[in-house]
């Protein structure tokens, strides 16, 4: 019983290494699956045997919880293991809602404007944040914040008028906020790139991210964060001075556009597969319930050992 | 006596298994996420700042007890422009039953907007999104973007592209039988 008590341990274990770290390579690894369907094996075997062997009734309680418990967290752990999905980011622009069906919830991503904004996660009646301190464990999944590097762009006319800025290519149609997810080599450096439309005044705008460093080598003067427009039209003609290095939070022309760039740091979602919580609490509490019957049955208040 | 408990308990073990079995597989095997303006219905109106035509602040609360017809539209954008007339429409013919028609400009200027507006003989109310807020939060995947909101504020319909007078009349239909 006490070997079968230390399989049960070793299955926990192996469980919440797999809740502590969902994103490392063992967690979905083929030694770590056949590990764990080793030790459930081997240890309900070991229970089952010694279940035979045990006298009274509550050691037998004890033992067939303890079996319990280590097939149910085997199973949560085994399962997550084998059938997890990959881990995903959601990336999603300002007061984006984004809905995750396997968790029957919806993510409402936070204003721009917001000084530390969390994402909030909204299910059923009830809401719940995630910050990009603490994750928020839902079911068998855990979502974690993760924060990048955003741009809000705004575009005019060169007389000052306000023009829309779409992403034809981009997750949100209408959103003037870059999520700058791809990237584009420039000098050696691998940059984050977008890009935007001005349906308007027929334009098209790539745009790619210099960090303060890189911008300082380009530039040889100016330690901002800059932001490099390459204004086209729409048939992807080159214009003149459609080249423009802007600093954050300047405007200026390039080409026919007045253009602003504002730099920001905005959470992203990743949503990660970890075992069953519900599964787990249970396997826990058949555990504890175990141990209660293993550590607490007295042999006087046992009906079977009394009359043995 | 000791016989039909031992398969009762076989029984218990096999459904308690499977049923375990599905609770923790179930989950890796449903869709992964959806986006757009359907994910507004069923939650509340987002109120976010808008200006009307001369910059001024207005709020869409201000239209609480009223049925909404919110559209995101743009003066560059075509199909909101053939659909205005249907949309101008539903405002005249359907007032009385308590539909208001809000279009939310997204980008432009107030001027612009409302001189296009008035082009096309527009009376219904034409609202400002200088940051373009409302498609963010509409999810939209183009422009128009049309959301049928009830009179507590709720999202009930939400819409991808132009939309025609009956195709509205018919999304509104239920609200307005429901007072």
């Amino acid at each position: 019983m006490k070997i079968g008590v230390l399989f049960c341990i070793a299955v926990f274990a192996a469980v919440l290494a797999e809740l502590a770290f969902p994103t490392a390579a063992f967690v979905h690894a083929t030694w770590w699956i056949l590990l764990l369907a080793a030790i459930v094996l081997l240890g309900s075997i070991r229970i089952l045997r010694s279940l035979r062997r045990l006298p009274r009734r509550r050691s037998r309680a004890a033992a067939l919880l303890a079996l319990a418990a280590l097939l149910v967290a085997g199973a949560a752990g085994f399962s997550n293991s084998l059938f997890a999905p990959d881990p995903r980011t959601i990336v999603a622009v300002p007061g984006a809602r984004v809905s995750l069906p396997e968790l029957g919830a919806t993510l409402v991503f936070p204003d721009l404007d917001r000084v530390g904004g969390r994402v909030v996660v909204a299910r059923g009646g009830s809401t719940e944040s995630v910050s990009c301190r603490h994750g928020l464990y839902v079911a068998a999944t855990l979502l974690r914040c993760r924060e990048r590097t955003v741009v809000a762009v705004s575009a005019e006319t060169l007389a000052g008028v306000h023009l829309t800025v779409t992403q034809p290519t981009g997750s949100t149609f209408l959103s003037p906020v870059l999520l700058m997810q791809h990237t584009q080599e420039i000098a050696g450096f691998d940059l984050p790139f977008d890009s935007f439309a001005v349906p308007a005044v027929h334009r098209v705008v790539k745009v790619v991210l210099f960090t303060a460093a890189q911008a300082q080598l380009l530039r040889g003067g100016s330690a901002h964060r800059t932001v490099l427009f390459a204004v086209d039209d729409s048939l992807g003609r080159t214009l003149r001075d459609s080249l423009g290095l802007v600093a954050n939070g300047e405007r200026k022309r390039v080409a026919d556009l007045l253009l602003q760039p504002r730099i920001h740091r905005y959470p992203a979602i990743e949503v990660l597969a970890v075992p069953s919580l519900p599964a787990l609490g249970l396997a826990l509490l058949a555990a504890l319930a175990a141990l209660g019957f293993w550590l607490f049955g007295s042999r006087a208040g046992d009906p079977s050992a009394q009359v043995r | 006596m000791l016989a039909p408990m031992t398969r009762l308990w076989r029984w218990i073990l096999v459904v308690a298994a499977v049923a375990l079995a599905a609770f923790l597989l179930l989950p890796y095997f449903r869709p992964s996420t959806s986006a757009g303006p359907g994910t507004l219905i069923g939650a509340p109106l987002p109120e976010l700042p808008l200006v009307n035509e001369r910059g001024a602040p207005y709020s869409l609360a201000s239209e609480r007890g009223h049925i909404l017809v919110v559209n995101l539209w743009a003066s560059w954008c075509p199909p909101c422009r053939a659909e205005m007339p249907d949309l101008e429409r539903v405002a005249r013919r359907e007032a009385a039953r308590g539909v208001r028609v809000i279009g939310i400009d997204q980008g432009e200027s107030g001027a612009v907007a409302s001189a296009f507006a008035r082009s096309l003989g527009i009376t219904y109310r034409i609202v400002v999104d200088p940051t373009q807020r409302y498609g963010r939060a509409f999810g939209a995947f183009g422009l128009p973007t049309t959301a049928i909101v009830d009179r507590r504020g709720y999202v009930v319909r939400a819409f991808d592209g132009p939309l025609t007078y009956p195709q509205i009349v018919r999304a509104l239909a239920p609200l307005m039988e429901s007072k």
